[in-house]
Parts: structure tokens; C-alpha cells; sequence
């Protein structure tokens, strides 16, 4: 008898062979060494499987591939949290430049040029939130509070569920950081405690940092630290010797400051002794004339006043800019309107960027000690050739990114959705476009009745939402293309990046860019719809065939 | 096969403690065959909801923890067909008949340290999900080629096929990261 195959053997220890066949085999091994090694080995082999597999105690001993892949995403996302906040800010400083450059450049944030709809329904939300909040409308652009919002509740939800860990509270808190409401007295860690208003009086010396989070802060005395407020109004009377970082409605500063002041706010009012630079992001910064400002101001805001004398240079991104003081070097200003008045006197160069000479107005009486260039957008300058379209393509694939990272680790099942297939992107295509045409008209149809118009503003709002995660759905398809759907937490954010440059760059494409949006758009819809609905079909009711 | 010790049947225990007795059984079981842990907890809270409910039904004539496991087994198989939506899971076609594995590496050695059980686990969860499946079913499950035939709806000799690839490609798997 010539020696059975490995495979025969492998059945032969299963004991799934046919008992004459196997009591052929039997015989065999006693004639055969070398089989009789082999089947030994396949036994052991089955035992080490045995063994193995049934360690009762496996999960107490190591967490599951994909555990380890969630532990390692969410450090990453963990970082990627506290980048949001920091992205939304930029975005929010973009927001400006990219209004002084015209609306058509926004459209990055709305896919289908929903800015009506969005407008809308922001405003609803804003009036809901109250009117102490409105600031938030300057400081933040209304898809990334719509987006940021259902993500915190997603988060929110997924906290509920289980405390997962950490980097969900972490992120959470990011978040919360980011989006930080003016008028909440949360804590005040190091210095006093207190809630509502927190005010260090005129004889009191706070011999450290001091960070408040109040609704108002009043400083009349001293901190020999640093200062960071987050507060509706921060007062500075008295004295900082450090920097002022301040959030706030309202930041006010009459005292001397020591080093720089980073304003984030509504009002942002300097008028006091500042010792190095001022910073100002805001919707109103005014400089008045009694502020001491020895080196750079640099400002931010959709209304900009400089009635004091700036030591170096100053450097505006803003709407309307009125200059009215001695500047000791450069000023560059870019925005919509600049005005310079009398007794106005600018130590080297001017440069000024806006739409039209007409909204350059410098007095006769001015002095410019340097150059003086002034330039205006040309009205039919392709997108393609400035400088803000690219830098919002890459704040584009910046926040896509993020959102994808925190998307596919909120709910990991949407990065299966199925879209690898032919069949499967053209079905996806159809149910997207089908959902995309429907929800706007059913939440209208909704919202008539009165009854259903809070369901009909959260499908709304979900539809935003799905329409701004379906290209971060396609880019993930398409990262899963280059490295495999199972790679690990690194490649599956490279993958993702990859994916999402791609997508960016298609959508842009001349010609065609739109049509591959509008297509892209509603395949990721599609598909963010079938794994919704397949994980919604996976926690209901059995199927018929699964029963025994 | 290799018999897990028999349970005792069941007769009239409440449901808490067949709960008890199974959940950290049917809990792995789900992991291995979907190969990840928070979808086995809900499929395993799941299969007890289905437990719960067909215990009439259950044959007395029949082991009770075998019967448990194809519950579980079913569901997470049902599972896995809708993930991959209408392709064919478990197919093999007659080229893939394995060839003699002269080759290849042979089988791995009993010794079995704690090191290397996580590997062969770490090994199983990287494969293919049609080579995983029977392997969980006839190794975690002690379940025979029939019964796996009769789940997985494939011809009988096709499980040993998969089942003997399936272990080629776990030798391989630990080959790799472990050259010895």
C-alpha cells in the first residue's frame, strides 16, 4: 500500500474517516514509520488547537486584535480631539479670510450648497441656545457646531453605553473645551473657588497662575502668573505679570499686562499697558488710544479699531480696519475695508490686500515712512490660483481626517459599509440618492405639521451630517483599497488621509470636480444608509435561518 | 474529536444559571468566529435572548451544551453571511483541493505554553474568515465534519478541505512571526 496523503491522515485523527477505511489505516501505521510520525504530529497539532481555543480564560488574558487596534486608535484619537478644538479656531479665523475672498470659495463646507438650509437651522439652534451664546456664530462655523454637535452626542451615547475609557471622556472634554460656552461658572482650580464671579481684589496678590473658568472675572489686584479666563467678561484693572490668555463675551483690559494677551472673544477691548504683543480674535478689538503697546498687535475680527499707538508691527485680517496712531514698522492689512486717518504714521511699509482700491481709504495727512503696496483681488481670478482655496482644501482634508477618525472609532461598523463592489457602489449610488432626494422633502412635509418639526429637524440634521461624512466614507473605501480592510490603526489612518487627499482632489478636478462630488456624495450616502440599516437589521429580530 | 467533559443536562434550572454556566463559552465562541470582542457581546447576549426562548424545544435526548453552542454557532455564522452580503462564504472550488505539503511546514508541535496558545489564537484571528469558521467549529466546538457541513450549507468534503488548508495556513501564520 502506497502511503495515504497528509489530507487522508488529517481526516484519519478528526476521526471522520469510514471505519474500513480507517482500519486500512491502522494497519498501515503499524507497517509505516514515517506515517505514524505524521499522524502523531497532526494529533498533536489537533490538541495544541484544542488547547488552545479553549483556554477558558482568554479574555482575561489578552484583549481580542481589534481590542488592541481601539486601544491604539484611541490614543490616537485621543490627540486628534484636542487638534479639533484647535482646528475649529483656525476655522474659524478661515472663515473670516475666506468671506473677504468671496462666498464661492466656502462652498468646501457646504457639498451640496446647502448655506441656506444650514443657515437656518443654525440660526434655530443659536436662538435655542439663547442669546448668551451667539458669539459662538462668529467664533465657529455653522457645519462644524452642527457636525460637532451630533458627534458629542454620538460620543455621549457611546460613554452611556460603557465607560469605554479615557480617551472618549478626554475627547469629550475637547470638545466641550472647543465649543466652551461663555456665562457657565464651571470650577476655578488654583487660586480662588467660586462660582459666578470670581474677582481678585485690589489689595489681593496672587502669587501663581491663575485659570478661572466664571462668568465673570474681575481682576483689580495682582497675579504674578499667567492669567487664563474663560469667562463671559474678564476685566483686567489691576495687574497680570504674565500672559493673559482670555475666552470670553467681553475681554476688557484697562491694568498692565506683562507679557502677551491672547483674546478670543466677542469684545475685545485693550486699553491699559500691555508688555509684549496682543493677539486678538474677535468680532470687535478695539486698541484704544490710552493702550501702551510696545511691540506687535496682531488682530482678527470682523471690526478692527486701532486708536493706539502700536510699537512694531501690526498685522490685521478683518473686515473693517480704522487705524488712527503712530505704528513703529510694518503694517499689513487684508480684509474688506481699511481706513487710515490722520495723525496716522506707519514707521516702514504699508501693505494692504482687499477686494478694490475703493476700499482703501488713506488720508492725505498720513505718513508712510517705507513702501506702500496696495493690492486688490482680480475680480475673475480662477479659485484655482489663490491661496485661500488651497488652504481651505487642506483645512478641508484637516477636519475630514478628524472626523473620520473619530467616525470610525465611534461607530467602527461604518467602516464596512459596502461599497467595494460594482454592484454594491451602484446600489449604494441609488439608496443615496433616494435618501438624499427624500429626507429634505419628507422633513418639510414633517415640519408642516407642526407635531413633527422635532423629527423633521433631526433628520435634517443627520442628512447634514450624512452628507458631510459620505466623501470620508468614500475615502476610507478607498484607503481600504490601497492597504486592506484589516491593516492596523496606522495604516488605517494613512489609508484614510490617502483616501480623503484623493477625494479632495477629484472633487476639484476643472469640468468634471462637481459632477464626481454630487456622485461621491451619494455613494457615501448610500453607504452610511445600508450600515446604519444593516446594524439596525444585526439588533433586531432573528432570522428565520438561524435556528437550529 | 476531542469531547469536552459533558455537562450535565439540564432539566429544570433556572435560566440565570444556565447563564452563568455558558455565558463565558458562548462569549469566546462568538469571538472567535467573529473575531471581535464587542461584537461577540452582543451576539452573545443575543444567542441567550434565543436560548431563552427555544428552551422548549431543546431535545433532553440530546447534550445540552451541544446544543447551546450550534445556537451560537448559527447565529454568529447568520451573522457573518450578512456582512459579506451574497458572497459565497464558505465555497471552495475543486482547484483549491490541497496539494501534497511537501513544501510546506508540518505540523506544529504540542507544546503548548500559555505564549503560545495566545499565538495560535493571534494566528486564528488572522485568517480568512471560510478557513476560521470550521476551524472554531471543529476545534472550539468538537463539532463534526456533518454538523459543520450542515451549517456552514457546503459539501462534507469540503470542510475537510478548509479545515485542513485552514491549519496549513495557521502553520504558516506561526511559521512566519516565529522562524524556527
Amino acid at each position: 500500500m502506497n502511503c495515504p496523503a497528509e489530507f487522508v491522515w488529517a481526516q484519519y485523527v478528526d476521526e471522520e474517516l469510514p471505519e474500513n477505511e480507517a482500519r486500512e489505516l491502522t494497519a498501515h501505521l503499524e507497517s509505516c514509520s514515517a506515517c505514524q510520525k505524521l499522524a502523531m504530529a497532526l494529533n498533536n497539532e489537533n490538541q495544541l488547537l484544542v488547547q488552545s481555543l479553549q483556554d477558558i480564560e482568554y479574555w482575561k488574558q489578552e484583549p481580542d486584535s481589534a481590542q488592541q487596534e481601539i486601544a491604539r486608535s484611541e490614543k490616537v484619537v485621543g490627540g486628534a480631539a484636542i487638534v479639533i478644538g484647535a482646528a475649529i479656531f483656525l476655522r474659524a479665523g478661515a472663515g473670516l479670510v475666506l468671506n473677504v475672498e468671496g462666498p464661492s470659495v466656502l462652498d468646501w463646507l457646504s457639498p451640496l450648497s446647502l448655506s441656506g438650509q444650514l443657515n437656518w437651522l443654525a440660526n434655530a439652534l443659536f436662538y435655542l441656545l439663547g442669546e448668551g451664546r451667539s458669539m459662538m456664530a462668529f467664533l465657529i462655523s455653522r457645519i462644524s457646531f452642527i457636525v460637532l454637535g451630533c458627534l458629542l452626542a454620538g460620543a455621549l451615547i457611546v460613554i452611556m453605553r460603557r465607560i469605554k475609557g479615557f480617551a472618549a471622556i478626554v475627547s469629550l472634554a475637547a470638545i466641550m473645551l472647543a465649543l466652551v460656552v461663555p456665562g457657565y461658572a464651571i470650577e476655578v482650580r488654583k487660586g480662588e473657588l467660586g462660582r459666578g464671579n470670581v474677582t481678585v481684589s485690589s489689595n489681593q496678590i496672587i502669587d501663581d497662575t491663575l485659570v478661572v473658568f466664571a462668568d465673570s472675572v474681575d481682576v483689580r489686584g495682582t497675579v504674578t502668573g499667567d492669567l487664563v479666563a474663560f469667562a463671559r467678561r474678564v476685566n483686567i484693572r489691576g495687574t497680570v505679570q504674565g500672559n493673559v490668555i482670555g475666552f470670553g463675551q467681553r475681554i476688557e483690559i484697562t491694568g498692565n499686562v506683562g507679557g502677551d494677551i491672547f483674546g478670543f472673544g466677542q469684545d475685545i477691548q485693550a486699553s491699559g499697558s500691555i508688555g509684549h504683543n496682543l493677539w486678538g480674535f474677535g468680532q470687535n478689538i478695539t486698541v484704544d488710544t490710552s493702550c501702551r503697546l510696545p511691540n506687535d498687535a496682531t488682530l482678527f475680527g470682523s471690526d478692527v479699531n486701532v486708536e493706539g499707538a502700536v510699537g512694531r508691527d501690526l498685522t490685521t485680517l478683518a473686515g473693517t480696519v480704522d487705524v488712527g496712531n503712530e505704528i513703529g514698522r510694518d503694517f499689513q492689512f487684508r480684509g474688506a475695508r481699511l481706513l487710515v486717518r490722520v495723525p496716522t504714521v506707519i514707521g516702514r511699509n504699508l501693505s494692504a490686500m482687499a477686494k478694490s482700491a475703493n476700499d482703501v481709504q488713506i488720508d492725505p495727512g498720513v505718513v508712510i515712512k517705507g513702501k506702500k503696496t496696495i493690492e486688490w483681488a482680480k475680480p475673475e481670478q480662477s479659485k484655482y490660483l489663490t491661496t485661500g482655496f488651497y488652504f481651505g482644501q487642506l483645512l478641508w482634508i484637516a477636519a475630514a481626517f478628524l472626523m473620520g477618525l473619530l467616525l470610525f472609532w465611534l461607530f467602527p461598523r461604518t467602516a464596512r459599509a459596502p461599497i467595494s463592489t460594482v454592484r454594491n457602489v451602484l446600489k449604494s449610488g441609488g439608496i443615496g440618492f433616494l435618501a438624499a432626494v427624500a429626507t429634505p422633502i419628507a422633513s418639510v412635509i414633517l415640519a408642516i405639521t407642526l407635531i413633527g418639526l422635532p423629527i423633521a429637524l433631526t433628520a435634517l440634521a443627520l442628512w447634514i451630517l450624512c452628507l458631510y461624512l459620505a466623501k470620508i466614507l468614500i475615502a476610507r473605501s478607498i484607503g481600504n483599497a490601497i492597504f486592506g480592510a484589516n491593516g492596523g490603526a496606522i495604516s488605517t489612518a494613512v489609508g484614510l488621509l490617502i483616501g480623503i487627499v484623493i477625494v479632495a482632489i477629484a472633487v476639484n478636478l476643472p469640468y468634471i470636480g462637481g459632477l464626481l462630488n454630487f456622485i461621491l456624495i451619494l455613494i457615501g450616502f448610500g453607504g452610511l444608509v445600508s450600515s446604519a440599516w444593516s446594524g439596525w437589521l444585526r439588533r433586531t429580530a432573528p432570522p428565520a435561518d438561524a435556528a437550529v | 474529536m476531542y469531547a469536552i467533559a459533558e455537562l450535565p443536562m439540564p432539566i429544570d434550572r433556572d435560566f440565570s444559571e444556565i447563564y452563568r454556566e455558558y455565558h463565558r463559552r458562548v462569549l469566546n465562541l462568538c469571538a472567535y468566529l467573529l473575531n471581535s470582542r464587542d461584537a461577540a457581546e452582543d451576539a452573545a447576549n443575543e444567542v441567550f435572548l434565543r436560548i431563552q426562548r427555544k428552551y422548549e424545544t431543546y431535545d433532553p435526548a440530546l447534550s445540552f451544551s451541544n446544543w447551546i453552542l450550534k445556537i451560537a454557532s448559527n447565529y454568529c455564522i447568520d451573522l457573518l453571511r450578512r456582512r459579506g452580503l451574497e458572497k459565497r462564504l464558505f465555497g471552495v472550488d475543486a482547484s483549491e483541493i490541497p496539494e501534497p505539503a511537501s513544501d510546506r511546514p508540518g505540523p506544529l508541535s504540542a507544546m503548548l505554553s500559555s505564549e503560545q496558545g495566545k499565538n495560535v489564537r493571534h494566528a486564528l484571528g488572522s485568517l480568512p474568515e471560510k478557513f476560521r469558521v470550521p476551524l472554531v467549529l471543529a476545534y472550539y466546538n468538537d463539532f463534526s465534519y456533518v454538523q459543520i457541513a450542515a451549517m456552514l450549507r457546503i459539501p462534507r468534503n469540503t470542510v475537510a478541505t478548509l479545515l485542513f488548508r485552514g491549519k496549513q495556513q495557521l502553520r504558516e501564520k506561526l511559521n512566519e512571526g516565529e522562524p524556527s
